[in-house]
């Protein structure tokens, strides 16, 4: 989440622009906003009906939340890249940067450290797994 | 409606408009129409 707020402006430079969502209420979701001074929007979606609608709902964790994910989409909503946390893993900005800019594709996926910290657990907000097929 | 599966690559991605944090109402529609979106889908605290 942070990173991606360090990153913004060069994500704007490529042409995207970065929305984040979760089904935290809107007032938790300003807190974060705001204690790490994140330069995107927050979107929420405390009834759960977009993740449902994604198909990235996991009912089986914390009352039902959405499973960590990032998409790229383009002009039509077309899903130009995705990444979903199925395994312990995570893709970094960075790495989506490179990937915006060359093309390149993320490198393949890495164990995450365990996650216990609270620094740790913001970071493991962002954590992906699988990597889209290539077709 | 409730998807199996995540949108997939090359797929369309169903659409929603969503409030941000600041009561401001985000409409994924018009987003892609002016420039890529990068969505990220995270736990949150709940």
């Amino acid at each position: 989440m942070a990173d991606y707020g360090h990153l913004v402006n060069d994500f704007t430079g490529e042409g995207v622009q970065i929305a984040a969502l979760s089904v935290d209420d809107p007032e938790r979701s300003r807190d974060l906003r705001a204690r790490l001074a994140l330069p995107y929007p927050l979107l929420t979606d405390p009834g759960r009906d977009v993740v449902r609608a994604w198909g990235l709902y996991n009912p089986k964790e914390a009352g039902g939340i959405a499973r960590p994910a990032t998409y790229l989409l383009g002009p039509g909503r077309t899903v130009l890249f995705r990444n979903i946390d199925e395994v312990a893993a995570r893709a970094q900005p960075s790495e989506m940067l490179a990937y915006l800019r060359e093309g390149k594709e993320p490198p393949a996926r890495r164990l995450s450290p365990r996650l216990g910290d609270f620094a740790g657990s913001l970071v493991g907000m962002l954590r992906f797994g699988k990597r889209s097929p290539r077709q | 409606m409730e998807r199996e599966a995540a949108p997939a690559l090359g797929e369309t991605a169903p659409d929603f408009t969503l409030s941000d944090t600041e009561g401001a109402s985000w409409h994924l529609d018009e987003r892609v129409a002016q420039q890529r979106v990068l969505l990220v889908f995270y736990r949150g605290q709940w």
